[in-house]
């Protein structure tokens, strides 16, 4: 690991670091010749060390043998002094015997045997302390040896004192001069010796171990310094080999491969390692030398490739249709293409790669090609240059041989310059050829432009004034219509009282029967004047409702509308019309179920008033029919058809015209006919809910007038009819299974429903349980024994405690959760919906058995009671699936309590007959 | 006691023709009839004689129509009164003006003088 990558990148400095880690990264740094130097340095230094100690131990050995020497020559000294005592102890023997004579006993004891026992115990003393170094003596051997003579030379010394005393005693009590007395001095003499033998034994072999450790020491110490010198000479000898063959091996094959990789890295791609061996280095330098190979022969292989990719763009520059030039960034021309060699033709020979493209300007200002640079050469190179350098818009240059060339100039990302020569000469003479053509054509153009906008804006201020006076009408039409109010109230009224007091006052007056007949034609006329007011009341109120209309002041409502009811209110309503016209029969000839329309019931109704009264108007004999149906384009149609003396179809149109009646006759002597505006309050109202209104006719066949209405919602959707009594839950399931994209019915008992289902057969019904009136139950059981309603599916939405039996296909328990019902609802329809997560208690429900598979599909999760129990601790959100047999056991009311939690009761799977 | 109905009109004929209409309540009845020609005179003699039932145009000069009934439904010691607003406006926003500030009926011109007598004749309960 590079040590700057795990230290960061500063200076590495041992201040912040401890030493141990200092050194480690100083030897990371280190050339791996270094460390070779560094390790043989460290073997060195280790065997020069053993040899150093080794000597030094060498040197305590001697030390010590010359100690053991030392004391071998103070034994050796104190044998000899026990001799040379016990010589003086034998001297004075001697003498005690030899002048026992001229001294007699007494006196020879008094100073001989004071003298020989002080001598004697000199020696024991001596031997005492010779016993007391062989103690300490090392050579365990030897010393037992010694000491075992160091005790006999004691009891020896004793003896002979013991011997000397009974000689004193013999010759206190014998004299000297007998036998007893000579024989113990001769055994005296033996005993002596014995003494001296043994002493000089103790001395010699004193005076040999001494000497003899003394060679044997020196003899080892010579032999371990020589095989000392050897090991080391022999040790440096095997780490020099053992430092130069791995120098010759790893040290240099490393620093080769290294200096391999430099080599490639600083790009000699020719670099390679010449390693021997199959080691890893070995295996390593092979693998440079490879991807040494590939490297070199990628490089060939994309040189060659640029080189066709070179060659190729040459080609293709040199095939295309224009001159093309290349200045590199010191404007020298580094590429032109064969066919501006043909553009320049006798001029080509100024064309030479490196040539700078001043002198290249200069050559061809100079040489007339090019007419604007005719007298006037100096300006136009420069120009040229400065187009060059700066490029700006294309140019044209016209030759002095009549052709055209389109000069474009581009700079490119490097700052070279592209500049491309085309040949425009054709086109030039189009162009110009056009161009005449042209500026007659736009005078033309311009001219009848302008008339086109002077009528365009007098179009426009007409429109304005138009719609002005439009505006001015309406505000008009209702001033004067409030204005007309007043006067036609005291016309009206006074006619009114007039006719009463005159039938009341005068008529039973007139006896004579000319003033009687007077009288009634009096009522008649006034009874004219009544009706003839009443019309311009109509015809004031339709013109005040059509201005409102038209000037945009009436409150539109838009609530969804039931047509059929409102055919029956207007129906019954219009009865009244055809009292007067006792041939005419109104009927509702065709009544299907249609879906309802976006309009205002008041204006519905007026329109059909309207459509009615005018039929009654016309129709003297047959009957005024209306069909209600949904037409093929599932649009709500109204059609209302009298047998009346019909409109000429040339006329058809223009009789939803405002003011405009299909026949004028005296007002004065027939009743009064309508205001004329009718039709067109119907067409303004209908084309505001989005319908069309329009009338076939034929002269005496009769009239049809049409009304078709776009529904609320497409009528091939899925229709549900929601039963709840609760207009909450009703409210609340309509709009779920609207936002769904189903249609809706609703009804709030059993009854309502089967008049509704009879009406319009639904997908699906969803039925409450308990109602007033016809509950859920029965509702459930007539729909089921009817053979139009039987297959039905009925999602019953009820309470815990009324839940089961009811004989749906499937039970929710409320409060119903919006997605767990869309979702019981597209089960039911066999649809696939968007799917929550499933428990179901398994007894009974089986994917086999199940009768909403897409509600028991893979996000299921099948378990025991004590299981969901566990699951719905835990936080389930979802719906619980509950077979109904075991709905008396589960405890549905507390899994109802859980929020997020929907209860689906499913009808037990019947039991399979075996056949 | 005689019943009171007060006309208030500044119209002279709609005055007139409401006086010959509700005569033969006058004729039949214990019912008297008063007129004023505009609001204020109309508020004056509701002050002063204190009629069962008025008849009030709105579009009237000194003070409208709307103006006397909210000044007479605020009194305490008046708003026992019942009042039929008459009126050559006949729209929806009018009507419901009319029948917040309190008026019985809201009744728009031209109107049949049958339906006076007989609206006259429920709301006097005769």
């Amino acid at each position: 690991m590079e040590p700057g990558g795990e230290y960061g990148d500063g200076p590495l400095t041992s201040k912040h670091m401890n030493p141990l880690e200092y050194i480690e990264i100083r030897w990371r740094s280190l050339p791996v010749v270094r460390k070779f130097a560094a390790a043989l340095g460290s073997m060195f230094a280790l065997i020069l060390f053993v040899a150093a100690v080794g000597f030094g131990a060498l040197g305590e050995l001697e030390s010590k043998a010359g100690d053991i020497v030392a004391d071998s020559m103070r034994m050796q000294r104190l044998a000899l002094e026990v001799d040379s005592r016990l010589q003086l102890a034998r001297q004075a023997e001697r003498d005690f015997s030899l002048r026992l004579r001229d001294l007699g006993v007494d006196g020879a004891r008094t100073v001989y045997a004071r003298e020989f026992s002080a001598r004697l115990g000199e020696a024991g003393r001596n031997v005492a302390w010779l016993q007391d170094m062989e103690r300490f003596s090392v050579d365990k051997q030897d010393s037992y040896k010694s000491a075992a003579r160091l005790n006999e030379l004691y009891l020896a010394i004793e003896r002979y004192s013991e011997h000397f005393r009974e000689l004193v005693e013999l010759a206190a009590s014998t004299g000297a001069d007998n036998r007893a007395f000579e024989r113990k001095t001769g055994e005296m003499d033996g005993e002596f010796l014995r003494l001296t033998s043994l002493v000089r034994q103790l001395a010699i072999s004193a005076t040999d171990g001494a000497r003899n450790a003394h060679l044997e020491i020196a003899r080892s110490n010579v032999f371990i310094k020589w095989v000392l010198v050897l090991s080391v000479l022999f040790a440096l000898i095997l780490a020099s080999s053992i430092i130069w063959v791995l120098n010759r091996t790893i040290v240099k094959n490393v620093v080769r491969l290294s200096d391999t990789a430099h080599e490639l890295s600083l790009g000699n791609l020719e670099a390679r390692a010449t390693i021997q061996g199959d080691d890893e280095i070995g295996k390593m330098g092979d693998s440079i030398n490879s991807m040494a190979v590939r490297i070199t022969n990628l490089v060939n292989n994309l040189e060659g490739k640029a080189a066709a990719a070179s060659d190729r763009l040459v080609e293709a520059i040199d095939s295309i249709s224009e001159g093309f030039l290349l200045y590199d960034q010191r404007e020298r021309l580094i590429l032109a293409n064969r066919k501006l060699h043909e553009l320049a033709g006798d001029q080509s020979s100024a064309i030479v790669l490196g040539i700078s493209a001043e002198s290249m300007l200069q050559t061809y200002a100079h040489s007339g090609l090019f007419v604007n640079a005719l007298g006037r050469e100096d300006e136009w190179v420069h120009e040229r240059l400065s187009q060059h350098r700066n490029p700006g818009p294309h140019m044209e240059e016209p030759l002095s041989d009549g052709r055209w060339m389109l000069i474009k100039t581009y700079r490119t990302g490097r700052g070279e310059v592209v500049v491309i020569m085309a040949d425009i000469t054709q086109r030039k003479r189009t162009v110009q050829d056009l161009a005449s053509i042209n500026s007659d054509l736009e005078d033309l153009v311009r001219e009848r432009t302008k008339v086109l906008v002077e009528k365009a804006m007098e179009l426009k201020r007409a429109n304005e004034r138009l719609r002005e006076l439009d505006e001015l009408k309406s505000a008009f039409l209702s001033s004067v219509s409030h204005e007309l109010r007043t006067p036609l109230t005291s016309l009206l009224g006074f006619s009114k009282i007039i006719k009463r007091d005159f039938s009341r006052n005068f008529m039973p007056l007139a006896a004579e029967e000319k003033v009687q007949r007077l009288g009634t034609r009096i009522q008649s006329n006034l009874d004219i004047i009544g009706s003839e007011g009443e019309r311009l009341t109509r015809l004031i109120n339709d013109v005040l409702d059509l201005s409102r209309i038209e000037s945009g002041q009436d409150d539109w409502r838009f609530t969804e509308v039931d047509l059929a009811g409102a055919i029956n209110r207007a129906v019954s309503a219009a009865r009244g019309l055809f009292t007067p016209k006792p041939h005419v029969k109104l009927t509702i000839r065709r009544f299907d179920v249609v879906p309802l329309v976006h309009a205002d019931p008041d204006r519905l109704h007026q329109v059909l008033i309207n459509l009615f009264s005018n039929a009654a108007k016309f129709t003297e004999v047959g009957e005024v029919a209306v069909d209600l149906f949904l037409d093929e384009k599932s649009m709500v149609h109204v059609c209302v058809e009298d047998t009346g003396q019909g409109v000429d179809p040339r006329y058809i149109e223009q009789i939803f015209d405002k003011f405009h009646q299909a026949q004028r006759g005296d007002t004065l002597t027939e009743k009064p006919a309508g205001t004329g505006l009718g039709l067109a309050i119907c067409r303004q109202i209908v084309e505001r809910y989005g319908g069309r209104i329009w009338a076939e006719s034929q002269r005496g066949r009769g009239t049809k007038i049409h009304i078709v209405m776009p529904p609320t919602e497409p009528a091939d959707r899925p229709l549900v009819l929601v039963v709840d009594d609760d207009s909450a839950a009703r409210d609340y399931l309509s709009m779920v299974l609207k936002k769904a994209g189903y249609g809706v019915r609703t009804a709030s008992d059993g009854e309502q429903a089967l008049t509704l289902a009879a009406k319009r057969r639904p997908a699906l019904i969803t039925m409450d349980i308990l109602m007033p009136g016809m509950d859920g139950r029965t509702a459930i059981q007539r729909l089921r024994g009817d053979e139009n309603f039987k297959d039905i599916p009925i999602l019953v939405v009820s309470v815990a405690s009324d839940c089961h039996t009811a004989g749906g296909d499937a039970t929710l328990l409320k409060p119903v959760n919006g997605d767990a019902f869309i979702g019981a609802v597209h089960a039911l329809l066999g649809e696939d919906g968007p799917s929550r997560p499933v428990i179901a208690l398994n007894d009974g429900v089986t994917p086999e058995s199940c009768q909403l598979p897409s509600l028991c599909g893979e996000d299921i999760t099948r378990c025991s009671e004590d299981e969901m129990w566990q699951m719905l601790e835990n936080g389930f959100e979802g719906t619980v699936v509950v077979p109904e047999s075991l709905a008396d056991t589960v405890d549905l009311k507390r899994v109802c309590d859980i929020q997020h939690v929907q209860v689906l009761l499913l009808p037990s799977p019947e039991p399979t007959v075996l056949s | 006691m005689p019943k009171k109905i007060l006309i208030v009109d500044d119209e002279v004929h709609i005055k007139m023709l409401l006086e010959q209409t509700l005569e033969e309540l006058e004729d039949d009845y214990d019912v008297v009839l008063l007129t004023a020609s505009d609001g204020e005179e109309g508020l004056a003699f509701i002050r002063s004689e204190h009629p069962d039932l008025i008849f009030l145009d709105i579009m009237m000069p000194k003070m409208n129509g709307y103006e006397v009934c909210r000044i007479v439904m605020d009194d305490p010691e008046l708003n026992d009164v019942k009042i039929i607003l008459l009126t050559a406006k006949g729209q929806e926003v009018d009507r419901k003006q009319g029948l917040e500030l309190g008026a019985k009926m809201y009744m728009t011109k031209p109107f049949d003088p049958d339906e006076i007598l007989k609206v006259s004749k429920e709301l006097l309960e005769l």
